[in-house]
């Protein structure tokens, strides 16, 4: 069993010398042993036991609250003129913005080669899939009539003869999200086989042996399937990279798309996916500082891939922050006084409480991540991330409600006011993500081991070792 | 259960294999399902050698393959780089798939996009084009990634040959670390050289394993084809049941599983409410009030009376009583033509009805409205549309339905008079606005349906209809005067 050596400080950079990946001088089979081990002691840490109860209780008021909702009616919402899109929407984004990082870390930082990924992309991922469950479940159940909701997708036999119109952003949306939910879905279990595998051969019990062997498909680790596994994950990985760019590009158009002053507007597209990546790395650092503590991975999920996070997090909270800004100037330069009237009103006007909330949380809370103190205390960089999480759901209700509130028309101006079973149904939302994480944890691969042990390993050297160039 | 255990015969090695080791082939037990034949003596399907390394098991993987072998491979924890050399891998054909289905997503998304809005539900807005690139691209896009996704992974497993429950190899916990820590070389049972697998991997430095296929393989216990089939016919039941009843009359209100907005907490008109001591749902109008902007001072122009009479107001409110009391007394006169149904062709009104109660009252005879020709074309427009259906469209009560009543002969249909008899020429305009408004005798009211202003509208056409009968060529302005025929000089 490897000991955590507290002396290797591997985010200093040596000038000639590559930083560890990972500490704690890990051999192929520690690494199996660690992570093993956190679905295999007979029982989690009492931590898990007090958060899954409170998820389960949470998940079971949203249930509750859906049901009321389906007899009830979407009226239950504090949806109402002029907001007609209210928190259902802010959540829906909130969410699938969230579930960018995953991705993101499998995705485009495997494309980069960059190899620090391998400790945390499995579980960014999970989280990503988890995030978008949440985010799915909105627009299924703001139709009200929740057995009507296949009328989104263009499904035959059609008795209407209607079809749905390809010209709304709203129905890309439908085709962006469910295609990323069901590609990052697959994208993750592929990833998960050759530690399913592990996994199995490993199991004690037979219900053990005969779902991890159903899930690992009799995976034996053959050169031959490593072949191409390897290559099917980086078609994957070049087929995810511009799909993660394009889901909320797409959610942004339903925002863009429309005339509506402050959502009309050409930089939405890029300004969402930074917002995406930050508050999904956001949500990374909340779950991962946490589960390293609680499940004993610290050796694997070192101090550098926090720092890195954070790194990650300064680059989309600045870009974020040049978002606002430019959002400004371009009401002013447009000319446009509905456009600037819509800027004012965010920053000045009934909400803005709302709109300093996220300037204080989106914008100058990642810029203490300067210091390298704050880079590498997992506890206080905890707490920022937390502050990305808030500052990036108000970044979200900001856009949606203070531009619906006030429109063209002053004589149909509103202020939004969300009825209890939206905040109930929000606090949910987080019970079902936070339930569907720690069934992850406890019952399958929280770190990608294949690639620990092929990638973030120094490879043993030997005499004879021969290593040719790699395809 | 183990996914090992029950392997099948599928893994049965070729006899080859059996000869080497002096065995005999057996194969008859080995196809056998049946649980009473004699256990057959295991056969060898493949043997395996551990490493520690990646460089090592590179190093046997080339020497293996030197010496001759096809039927070998790898099994390491993570993907060794330099093996796929070593033992001899070709390019994998993946990508191919990947491209293919790329192509097709990408095509069936145009295309379902131009069939849907471009064919079969064309659906104009702003009079945008209904097909068009820019707006197929995202969807476009998302399938195309969808298709190749999926199509890479479910070809990667398949290509694998998996999934692959029932391998021999799977069954020896030596070789189960090569998901963890080892690296593992095995020679198939089915590899022409096999004879000499073990020594060569003796020769190797290692201590070779032999893993034999299962014997102990046993059908599947009766009962689970069975519960599986139950199961699955449970399952179809519900989608059965939905189907029907899509294609199904009935003759029942349908069952609500959610009330949705069939039924809403609401009275509704002609329905009973209990909190009313008179029951009704529907509240008649207050006595002694005026709806908002239903007061209707003018007399003139809301009932056709003069008010500078005193009682004038007061009497035309009864008016309304008086006409549907008048009802069945009418119903005896000659006009009627339920007295004499077979003759249809009823004749206008002669003389001797009974005095009428309205010929009393002060109508006006002259237009409370202004008298322009816009308001004669407003006029004509509207007498089309509501009077010359029955009254027909110059007035000679020969309207469309007038004319198929009379085919119909049933008697039960009253021809209009004509407007071109004295009676109705000399009537006063307040009289025939009077008409309009609340019908006579077997004429349904209609000041519901036409507002005053039309109202009056109407009747100025109507006078212009009465005076083309009885004009002389002074009443036709000299310029028009030349386009008439027959125009005694
Ligand atoms: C549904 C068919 C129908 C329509 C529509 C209709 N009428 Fe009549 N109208 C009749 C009939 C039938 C009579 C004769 C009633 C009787 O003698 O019992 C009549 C009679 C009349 C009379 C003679 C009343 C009297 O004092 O004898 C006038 C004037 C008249 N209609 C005007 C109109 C005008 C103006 C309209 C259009 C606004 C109109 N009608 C629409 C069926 C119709």
């Amino acid at each position: 069993m490897a000991t955590i050596t507290t002396s290797i400080d591997n985010t200093q950079e040596t000038p000639g010398h590559r930083a560890p990946l990972v500490i704690g001088h890990h051999t192929y089979g520690s690494i199996t042993e660690t992570v093993c081990r956190v679905a295999e002691a007979p029982h989690p840490p009492r931590a898990w036991y007090i958060a899954f109860a409170i998820s389960v209780l949470l998940v079971l008021m949203l249930g509750g609250l859906i049901t009321h909702l389906l007899l009830t009616g979407v009226g239950v919402w504090g949806n109402n003129s002029p907001v007609f899109w209210g928190w259902p929407i802010v959540n829906f984004v909130f969410w699938v913005g969230i579930g960018h990082a995953g991705t993101l870390i499998s995705a485009i930082l495997f494309l980069f080669r960059q190899n620090w990924r391998t400790s945390i992309n499995r579980a960014a991922e999970a989280m990503t899939i988890f995030a978008v469950v949440c985010a799915g479940m909105y627009p299924g159940i703001h139709v009200g009539r929740i057995w009507l909701a296949w009328w989104l997708f263009p499904l035959g036999p059609n008795q209407n003869a209607l079809w749905p119109q390809f010209r709304s952003p709203l129905l890309w949306d439908v085709f962006a999200v469910s295609t990323y939910a069901s590609v990052s879905a697959v994208f993750w279990y592929m990833g998960m086989i050759p530690d399913l595998a592990t996994f199995r051969d490993r199991a004690t019990n037979k219900i053990k042996k005969f779902a991890y062997g159903a899930l690992s498909l009799g995976w034996t680790g053959s050169a031959r399937n490593w072949h191409r596994y390897e290559r099917a994950y980086l078609i994957l990985a070049a087929l995810a990279t511009p799909l993660v760019l394009s889901v909320h590009t797409i959610v942004s158009f339903d925002f863009a798309v429309s005339q509506l002053p402050g959502w009309h507007t050409t930089i939405f597209p890029p300004y969402f996916v930074a917002g995406a990546v930050f508050s999904g790395f956001g949500m990374v650092l909340t779950l991962m500082v946490p589960a390293r503590e609680l499940f004993g991975l610290k050796d694997l999920i070192t101090l550098r891939h926090l720092e890195n996070m954070c790194k990650v997090i300064i680059a989309t909270g600045t870009i974020v922050g040049y978002a606002y800004a430019m959002e400004f100037f371009i009401a002013w330069y447009s000319g446009s006084r509905y456009e600037g009237f819509a800027f004012i009103n965010r920053a000045f006007g009934p909400y803005w409480w709302a709109y300093w909330t996220m300037v204080t949380c989106n914008v100058i809370s990642p810029q203490l991540f300067w210091f390298k103190k704050m880079r590498t205390s997992p506890w206080l960089m905890f707490i920022v991330s937390i502050f990305v999480n808030i500052g990036m759901w108000f970044e979200r209700f900001v856009i949606t409600i203070t531009s619906l509130s006030r429109d063209f028309l002053p004589s149909s101006w509103g202020y939004f006011i969300p009825t209890w079973v939206d905040i109930a149904m929000f606090v949910g939302s987080f019970g079902l993500f936070f339930m569907l994480f720690l069934l992850f944890c406890r019952y399958l691969p929280i770190v990608a081991m294949a690639e620990v042990r092929g990638v973030a390993l120094p490879q043993p050297t030997d005499g004879h070792a021969e290593h040719p160039a790699s395809h | 259960m183990s996914e090992h255990s029950t392997s099948h015969t599928s893994s049965t090695p070729e006899p080859r294999a059996a000869a080497v080791f002096g065995a005999s082939p057996a194969r008859v037990g080995h196809h056998s399902r049946d649980g009473h034949a004699v256990a057959p003596a295991p056969q060898p399907a493949a043997v395996f050698a551990a490493f520690h390394t990646p460089a090592e098991l590179i190093a046997a993987a080339r020497k293996t393959r030197e010496a001759g072998y096809a039927n070998f491979d790898a099994h390491s924890p993570f993907p060794v780089h330099g093996i796929d050399d070593a033992i001899g891998i070709r390019p994998t054909r993946l990508p191919f798939f990947t491209l293919v289905a790329a192509c097709v997503g990408f095509v069936t998304a145009l295309a379902m996009q131009w069939w849907m809005n471009g064919v079969a539900y064309p659906f104009l807005i702003s009079g945008k084009p209904l097909i068009s690139i820019p707006a197929s691209w995202p969807v476009a896009f998302e399938l195309t990634v969808l298709f190749s996704a999926f199509t890479t992974v479910i070809a990667m497993i398949l290509l694998n040959g998996l999934p692959r429950f029932s391998n021999p190899l799977l069954s020896d916990e030596k070789f189960l670390r090569s998901t963890s820590d080892q690296f593992v070389l095995s020679i198939d049972a089915r590899d022409p050289k096999f004879g000499g697998a073990l020594d060569h991997l003796r020769g190797l430095g290692t201590v070779p394993e032999t893993v034999y296929t299962d014997p102990g393989s046993k059908a599947l216990p009766k009962i689970i084809p069975l519960a599986g089939l139950i199961i699955v016919s449970a399952m179809m039941i519900p989608p059965v049941l939905i189907a029907k009843a899509r294609v199904s009359t009935k003759s029942v209100p349908r069952w609500h599983f959610i009330w949705d907005m069939d039924f809403q907490p609401k009275f509704k008109a002609q329905r009973e409410n209990l909190l009313f001591t008179d029951l009704r749902a529907m509240r008649p109008q207050e006595p002694g009030t005026v709806a908002r902007g239903e007061l209707e001072a003018d007399d003139a122009f809301y009932r056709g009376l003069k008010s500078d009479d005193n009682g004038a107001v007061e009497a035309a409110q009864v008016s309304r009583q008086v006409v549907a009391q008048a009802q069945p007394a009418d119903a005896t006169q000659p006009a009627d033509g339920a007295a004499a149904p077979a003759d249809g062709a009823a004749a206008p009104a002669d003389g001797g009805p009974p005095p009428d109660p309205l010929d009393k009252l002060p109508w006006v005879t002259e237009f409370p409205v202004a008298v322009t020709g816009q308001l004669m074309k407003r006029g004509q427009e509207r007498y089309d549309i509501y009077c010359s259906t029955c009254h027909g469209l110059a007035g000679d009560g020969d309207g469309l339905i007038t004319q198929r009543a009379m085919e119909l002969e049933q008697g039960t249909w009253i021809r209009p008079v004509t407007y071109h008899s004295d009676a109705i020429r000399n009537q006063p305009v307040g009289r025939l606005f009077n008409t309009i408004t609340n019908g006579v005798r077997k004429m349904p009211p209609m000041g519901d349906v036409i507002p005053p202003e039309d109202r009056w509208a109407i009747l100025l056409y109507m006078r212009a209809l009465q005076r083309s009968r009885n004009a002389t060529p002074a009443d036709v302005p000299t310029d028009v005067l030349p386009q008439l025929k027959d125009v005694p000089q």
